[in-house]
């Protein structure tokens, strides 16, 4: 992507279309950081002659915050929408803490490492109305996604789905509007969204909301 | 058909005064190898005596409290065991006559067992033939719903003795703590295999648990229990040597059930089925919570001299699978 940057002219955009984003394909890659995800607690109860409950120990579980690698291809469908799919991977920790044992075990943390894959849709709508050249594109959008998560070792899957809702900005870095150049703009995208997933990775069912972010370099053409 | 009663003779303890042997699963051996003790066809039939009725617990309401915990072991979803109620019959429970009788006895020199179940075995080929449970009269028993102050539960006995009637043996899924004239006291289980009895009165083990369920599943699995659970095996060791008698438990973080096993060999190995797939908190204890031979045979060095510990890591289980390799190293106390 660096390469591609280096490579462009930059060029004062010449006059576009006003509120229309160069270009009508686009391409991103980058990484995204998704927030922890709490997974509840459960103590390790027995039952004593009184039928009321006896913690051997407590645990408390999380998916933690994660950094991995998003990609995004974008299809202009009007002059201020985009059409776009997606796809991320990360490498979450899912983590027990377990304490208060009854037994004075220490306490600790154990984990185990999941792998999260994403794979959806969505629309990016251009908002306000931008002059001619203007290099900062505020956005907002949602889409859905497939979510599939793979336990240690690739030893359990599991699948459920994410609604993400948000927003951002693409800061053009440099864009070329002479005829019959391929390349029309390139720069940064940065957003921010709420993650809604449900199943998935879940001990108790319910849906669970997370937050994200992205930075990613894109393309257009 | 060469028959013996085999020396197998589980006792539910008020507290544990008298050797028993007992694993997870019964075993004997049969020309050299070992067989799980099991009922091969079923439903198994079962007499109820007629004799020998208690103050407060007609043969009637003893015939109901044990039909009850027979049923809770049949509705277990995932295992295949069945019984049936055969009749009443004049004879008693611990009489070689080829039908599987439970019934009171009055036994007052054992002042510190509520019951106890025995096999007869064909030791030609392992097969069960015949197992009676008795329960002993010289205790004050009651079938009332809500338990009797002073008197043990018959529902409750029952249920842990029908538990051993079906091969399962002692668990260790509880707490003690000793009592100052001697014995133990139950501070909570976890598992109605539990081998000592909560005190007179309640009633809180008429309810079978996760612990209890996949060990009955384990026995006689029904078609779908294989690939709806899955299993976490492995050794511990200590000082790099594994230990044999270890008590193992699996806890499930996304539901709270606990289900555990013993390291059962000199190679210090073990393995816990029927486990719900996902995630699971893996705990290692010294087997100090009942007297070692209410599991294992007296003979049998079982290393105690250990921290509880947990393994450093979440064991993930997957359905119709066996997670295996896992190595708990746990530390001298």
């Amino acid at each position: 992507m660096a390469a591609v940057l280096t490579a462009l002219h930059v060029t004062a955009a010449r006059a576009q279309p006003a509120g229309a984003v160069p270009g009508r394909l686009e391409f991103d890659a980058g990484v995204v950081w998704a927030g922890a995800q709490t997974l509840g607690s459960h103590d390790a109860n027995l039952t004593t002659g009184t039928g009321s409950t006896l913690r051997l120990f407590s645990s408390t579980s999380d998916l933690l915050a994660a950094v991995g690698f998003e990609g995004q291809v974008a299809v202009k469908v009007t002059r201020t929408i985009d059409a776009r799919a997606s796809m991320s991977y990360a490498r979450p920790q899912l983590t027990t803490r377990v304490s208060n044992d009854l037994e004075n075990s220490a306490s600790a943390t154990l984990s185990e490492t999941v792998q999260q894959y994403l794979v959806g849709g969505g629309l990016d709508w251009y908002v306000g109305s931008h002059r001619s050249g203007a290099r900062v594109w505020p956005f907002i959008g949602g889409g859905a996604a497939y979510l599939r998560q793979l336990h240690e070792g690739a030893t359990l899957v599991v699948t459920g789905q994410a609604y993400e809702f948000g927003g951002g900005v693409k800061l053009l870095l440099a864009s070329r509007t002479r005829p019959r150049q391929l390349m029309r703009a390139a720069g940064v995208r940065l957003d921010a969204r709420l993650v809604v997933r449900t199943k998935g990775i879940t001990f108790d069912g319910h849906r669970s909301i997370v937050p994200a972010a992205a930075a990613s370099l894109f393309v257009r053409f | 058909m060469r028959r013996c009663i085999a020396t197998l003779l589980v006792i539910f303890l008020t507290v544990p005064a008298e050797p028993a042997f007992a694993y997870l699963k019964f075993g004997t051996r049969v020309n050299g190898r070992q067989v799980t003790l099991k009922w091969v066809q079923t439903p198994v039939r079962y007499f109820v005596s007629s004799r020998n009725a208690v103050p407060g617990v007609s043969v009637d309401d003893f015939q109901a409290a044990v039909g009850r915990a027979f049923a809770q072991w049949q509705a277990v979803p995932t295992s295949a065991i069945a019984y049936q109620f055969a009749g009443l019959t004049a004879g008693l429970p611990g009489e070689e006559d080829g039908l599987s009788t439970l019934g009171f006895r009055n036994r007052p020199e054992l002042d510190r067992v509520l019951a106890s179940t025995n096999f007869l075995v064909d030791i030609s080929s392992g097969a069960l033939l015949e197992s009676d449970i008795f329960f002993n009269s010289s205790f004050s028993w009651s079938t009332a719903p809500a338990g009797e102050l002073g008197r043990f539960d018959l529902e409750s006995i029952a249920l842990h003795e029908i538990g051993h009637l079906s091969g399962l043996g002692h668990s260790a899924l509880g707490e003690t703590e000793l009592r100052e004239g001697g014995g133990r006291r139950v501070l909570g289980a976890e598992a109605v295999m539990f081998p000592i009895a909560f005190g007179s009165g309640t009633i809180a083990g008429r309810t079978l648990k996760a612990d209890d369920i996949a060990g009955i599943s384990d026995l006689y699995p029904d078609g779908n229990f294989t690939a709806s659970t899955g299993s976490i095996s492995g050794t511990v060791t200590k000082d790099g040597q594994p230990i044999f008698g270890a008590h193992i438990v699996a806890f499930d973080p996304a539901s709270g059930s606990m289900v555990a096993t013993f390291s059962l060999n000199a190679q210090g190995q073990f393995s816990i089925n029927g486990l719900s797939p996902g995630p699971h908190v893996v705990r290692v204890e010294p087997l100090d919570d009942a007297e070692i031979d209410s599991f294992f045979d007296a003979s049998l060095a079982v290393d105690i001299d250990f921290k509880v510990s947990f393994l450093d890591r979440l064991v993930v289980v997957a359905a119709g699978g066996d997670r295996g390799g896992v190595t708990a190293n746990v530390s001298r106390k």
